[in-house]
Parts: C-alpha cells; structure tokens; sequence
C-alpha cells in the first residue's frame, strides 16, 4: 500500500519504517537507530500539519498535497558517487551521484551514507544538538527516513575562499520522494560559502538541515530553490551561532509547484550576527511559504531579515517572521522587513512579522508592505524609450535589490543570475 | 512640419480636458504654450508623450508626418519626441546610469544605430553632464533620489542631450528652480537648439521665456489654443494676467 498523505495513519508510517528502517544509511548504528525511531514516533504524534497547526496556517500542508507519497517505498542500492573536480556533492533523486576526488586541507564534504559508514561519531556530534524528539513533524520526518545526505565540515581556522556546492538534480516523477539530512559544522573561526542548488524536475523534496557556527566562524549560505512545477519541497534550517560567528543567509524560490521553507536561526554566542534574506519570484498558481525564527538567546547580538516576494498571476507567498528575545538577551538588535510586489490583480501575499520579545533594552522593528508596480515610474522609463519589458524588470531588479544588500558582489552573482532567468520567463 | 496637432480631444477619468486643440511646430521653431493652471497644458503634454490614462477621443497628432497617435511611448521616444517632466520620477533601487545607459541604448537600438559599450556611454555621460555642471556622482546615484529641485531639472536636460530627440516638449521646466538654477538648465536648453530640432515650451509663468526666447507664444485656456502671437504676447500676459482669456474661451 503507497503511504500518500491522505491515509498516512501511525500504523502505516510504522509499517514502512519496519520495512525500510533496515536498508537506510546508518542501519546497525544502534545510536541512528534509536533517533530514527524516537523521529517515527514524534511524526506518529503530530502528523501531517494541516491549517490547524498554527505554523501552517496559510500553507494547509496535508490539502495541498493530497494523494502524493510521502514515505519512500523502497530503498534501492545506490552505486558508488563518481569522483569530480570541484568542490560539490552532486546528487539525484535520494542518491549520491558526484562527490569530490581531492578536499582542501581541514575540510569534509561526505555524502552523508559514506560519513555514518566511515566517521560515524562526527555525524553523532553534528547531529546531537538537534533532538528528533522535539522536531517539527516534517522535520520529525526527514530524521526518520533520510535516504541520503551530506556532511560538511570546516576545521578550526581553515578559510574556504572557492563556494560549495550542493547540487540537487535528477528527473524525479510526481511519485517520487525523498528525505535528505544536512549537516554543517564549522568550527572556530572557519570561513565558507555554501551554495545549494534544488533542481530537480518533480517529486517531493524534504530537506533538513542544521548547521553549527563555532566561535568566529562565518557561514554565507545560498538556497536557489528552482525546481520543476511539479515539485515539492520542504525545507527545514537550524542554525546555531556561537560567540561572533556570523552568518549570512539568503534563500530564492523561484521554483516548484508548492515549497516550503523554514528556518530557525539561534544567536547562542555574544556578538553574533544573522542576516536571512529572502527573494519570492512566482507566477501561475505557485505557492510558496517562508516561515522564520531568528532567536536572540543572548544579548549584544544582531539579526537582519529581508524578505522582497514578486508575485504574478495566481501565484501565493506566505511569509512568517518572528525576532524572538529570550529573557535575560539585553541589547539585542533586530530588525525585519517584508516587501511584496504584485504584478497582477489575482497575486496574494500573506505577511505575518512578529515580534516576542522578553528582555529589557532591546530594539527591534518589523513591518510587511504589498504594492504594485510604479505606473509612474514604468511611464517614466518608457518614456525614455525603455520597452515596457525591459522597464518591467528594471522596477523589478530594483525592488529586489535590497535583499541582496550585505552580499558582496562575487557571493551574490548566483542570486542575480537566478532573478535574470526569472524575470526572462524561466524559474 | 514638426508636429502638426489638429482638432485633439482628451479625456481623463472622464472627464474632457483637451478640447479640440489645434496647432503646428515648424523645424527648428521654438513655440511656448502658456495658460492658466487647469487649462490642459500638462494633460496636453503627457497625451503627446504617450501616458496611461490620457484617452484620445478625437483629432489628429501627426509628428514628421506619421501618426504619433498610434505609437506606444517607448516608440515615441525613439522617433524623437521627449517630455521633460515636470515633476521627474524618483527611482529607488536604479542607478542613475544604468538607467540613462538603458535609454540610450534602446533608443539608438529602435532608430537602427550601433548600441554603445559601457566605456563610449561612460564618455559620452560625463561630457553630457559636465556641460550642465553635473558631476559623476549624479550618474552613480538612484534616478532623482534625493535630488534637489534644480538637480532634477538638470537630470531632465541631460536625458535630453543623451536622447537627441527632434521635438522637446519641456512642461514647466522652470517650477520649483531658483534663478541660478533655471540659468543653468535654460543653457542647457539653449544649448541643445537647432534647425533640425523643435521646442515646445509649456510655462505658467513668463520669466523662462527671458531666457528661452520663443519663436511663437500660444495661449491655452480650457483645452484648446485662444490665441497665438511672437514673444511679446508673453510680455503682455505678464501684465494683463489670463482673466480676459479665460472668459474669452467660455
């Protein structure tokens, strides 16, 4: 019997996991094993979210993908990665298919099979400080069935100047699925670019990903979400920052039918700095979701939240945003801001910016904006003699300017490649 | 002739604002249309330019002998005709340059000429805006973003030295400058006069015409053009004021 989202009872996620639980990566680890049941049993408790669920209350998961499978029905054997030049894990569908033949000095980049067989207690670590027994039911999830995964790890003070790539490929069906863990560690004072690519055709992604930020380390993370219309993807991030480690996010979804991105950033360590943008380019009947928590859990720490949606046809966005301060954060400094741009009459946005704030001190500011296009502005341009296509995206790029603010120029051309493909009709 | 407007009726919000305006600019002339506020003198500008908004009911625009009527405004723009705003747009998120760069291009584009490099553009930009007393940092700054009156006046002259059209239509070019100022984009102005080029001056006020003498002077009242004369009618206006046009119109 297929595991679709409308008869995904307990009985039936036990039954598959009983089947599978044996063929996935891991298997024999008695630790994995463990977590992987405590995530069976978490997801049995919470199931699918629907708008009930408050975290998902413009996003009704369980209506919006109705019928589709959300359990993998088999595991198959995957052949061994080939060994590229570059520094990237290439992979398709639940499969490693690329992985580096030589790393810099200090640095791993395993898929995630190959870490649990060769550097088992490193993923333990990695992944310690993420209970599956408290997560998310998505992210409850992808703990109990990731199929695949990558470990990255920098070591203490090593800088990677070349980016990293994660490349999510494959000619997926609608049928497919597939349960990915990330894990990133760097460790004091080391430096990277990750870059992770999704673009796969079809079938449902979900994606879990914690990175941890030791002292100093500085992290600049890129997710371009372009993914086929048929696609789902399901995206969940925890970041935890220690004392001055920086990180520097920024997330495009230009791509897939329905997605989903969440993303916890916590500010552990003083004088740690976030920055998450976000870039929603949608058209047809899109519908995308960024959902945001950026936790101040001590004081003199620094979070800056982007967010510009364009927005055309029937297309939907849902941003959800909260700067959270916990007792005791004094001297926090947050801000976030949301901007949607609507190029058509039938174009929603939905913007919820909050603010939980529980220490003295503190300054914070939010707000969330919906417009048009500057007819003013457009007329102007053509006026110029500008197309009226060209003047378009000209306003558009310009819109979408500030939430590449805080790049530097060579970090952001993925960004600015990815919004000239969308503005020119592609994803 | 430059442009020949006969009989033209415009509508906005519903509302007819030009009615049955008629008039014709020469090569090389410079014509100033003067009038009272809500005589149509703006609505008159934006419907030549293109605008949104601005319903052409009736009458003929022929520019260079083609229907000007039947041209989106980015064509317009590239057969000549440039409006240079009252009130110019401010454009946050565009450089200025990317934006001048743009135009020229598409322009040149449209009129089958070679596009020019960053580098020729860059030039060509700078000698442009030396000559209006503009330094690089206007080109590197957004489009008439935190640009003072006189700045985006000069901004406006400059797009037209750029675009080379054939007709300039400058709608009340000199509100909002102090005398310096309006020196300085009426030399700009000057500067850009020749026999292959006309003017069209819309002003409320005589004092832009000390410094962009015209060639004829209309006056407009309630849509449509009451009377025409050389450049001492605008003289005459500044003394008798628009009272007795106004009723001569009704």
């Amino acid at each position: 019997m297929t595991a679709t989202v409308s008869n995904l009872s307990a009985d039936l996620v036990a039954e598959r996991f009983a089947a599978l639980g044996g063929r996935l990566p891991g298997a024999g680890l008695s630790w994995l094993e463990a977590r992987r049941r405590s995530a069976v049993a978490r997801f049995q408790d919470l199931g699918v979210p629907t708008a009930k669920d408050e975290a998902w209350h413009y996003t009704n998961l369980a209506r919006l993908i109705e019928g589709r499978p959300l359990v993998p029905a088999a595991m198959e054997a995957a052949a061994a990665p080939a060994r590229t030049n570059g520094l990237r894990l290439v992979f398709e569908g639940a499969a490693a298919r690329e992985m580096p033949a030589e790393l810099p000095p200090g640095v791993t980049l395993l898929p995630l099979s190959q870490a649990l067989r060769d550097l088992p207690e490193r993923v333990r670590e990695a992944l310690a400080p993420t209970p599956a027994e408290k997560a998310p039911a998505m992210t409850a999830l992808g703990e109990a069935f990731f199929q695949e995964g990558a470990l990255l790890q920098v070591a203490a003070g090593v800088k990677v100047e070349e980016p990293i790539e994660l490349i999510f490929a494959g000619d997926d069906t609608a049928n497919d699925n597939r349960h990915l863990r990330l894990l990133v560690v760097l460790e004091a004072g080391a430096e990277a670019t990750l870059v992770e690519r999704h673009e796969a055709s079809a079938g449902l992604a979900n994606l879990v990903l914690s990175a941890r930020l030791a002292e100093d380390a500085r992290l600049t993370h890129l997710r371009l979400q372009r993914q086929g219309i048929e696609a789902v993807h399901i995206g969940a991030m925890e970041a935890t920052l220690a004392a001055r480690a920086a990180y520097q996010g920024a997330v495009l979804a230009s791509g897939a039918g329905l997605s989903r991105q969440e993303a916890v950033i916590r500010l552990q360590g003083e004088g740690a700095r976030a920055t998450l943008n976000g870039l929603i380019l949608l058209r047809g009947r899109q519908h995308a979701d960024l959902t945001t928590e950026l936790r101040h859990e001590v004081g003199d720490t620094v979070s800056r939240e982007t967010i510009r949606q364009v927005l055309d046809d029937q297309a939907r966005a849902v941003f959800q945003g909260r700067i959270v301060v916990t007792p005791g954060a004094g001297g926090s400094d947050g801000r976030l801001g949301s901007k949607a741009l609507l190029l058509s009459d039938k174009a929603e946005s939905d913007a919820k910016p909050e603010l939980e704030i529980f220490a003295d001190d503190v300054q914070c500011a939010h707000g969330a904006t919906v417009g048009d296009i500057d007819t003013d502005a457009l007329f102007y341009l053509r006026s110029r003699g500008i197309g009226a296509e060209t003047a378009r995206a000209l306003l558009i790029r310009a819109f979408l300017a500030e939430a590449l603010d805080g790049l530097d120029e060579a970090r952001a051309v993925p960004l600015e490649q990815a919004v000239a493909a969308w503005l020119a009709g592609a994803r | 002739m430059m442009l020949d407007i006969d009989d033209l009726r415009v509508t906005v919000d519903g509302k007819e604002i030009l009615k049955g305006l008629s008039l014709s600019v020469g090569a090389g002339e410079v014509h100033a249309i003067m009038g009272p506020n809500g005589s149509g003198k703006s609505t008159l500008s934006y419907a030549l330019a293109g605008r949104e908004g601005y319903a052409v009911t009736g009458g003929t625009v022929r520019f260079k002998g083609a229907d000007l009527l039947a041209l989106d405004p980015e064509e317009r723009a590239a057969a000549g005709v440039f409006l240079a705003f009252q009130y110019p747009i401010e454009i946050p998120g565009v450089p200025n340059t990317t934006f001048l760069k743009e135009a020229v291009n598409a322009v040149r584009k449209q009129r089958g000429e070679s596009e020019l490099d960053a580098m020729q553009f860059l030039r060509l930009a700078r000698e442009k805006a030396k000559g209006l007393k503009m330094g690089d940092e206007f080109l590197k700054r957004a489009v008439n973003v935190g640009f003072s009156g006189g700045e985006k006046k000069r901004n406006e002259v400059l797009q037209m030295a750029l675009l080379e059209p054939a007709l300039c239509i400058l709608d009340e070019t000199d509100s909002g400058l102090d005398i310096d100022a309006l020196r300085v984009v009426a030399d700009g102005v000057n500067g850009l006069r020749s026999p292959e080029r006309s003017m069209l001056v819309i002003t409320h006020y005589q004092r832009l015409l000390d410094y962009i003498v015209p060639d004829r002077v209309h006056v407009m009242a309630q849509g449509r053009i009451v009377r025409s004369g050389g450049p001492d009618l605008a003289r005459e206006l500044e003394e008798s004021g628009y009272a007795g046009f106004v009723e001569t119109a009704a």
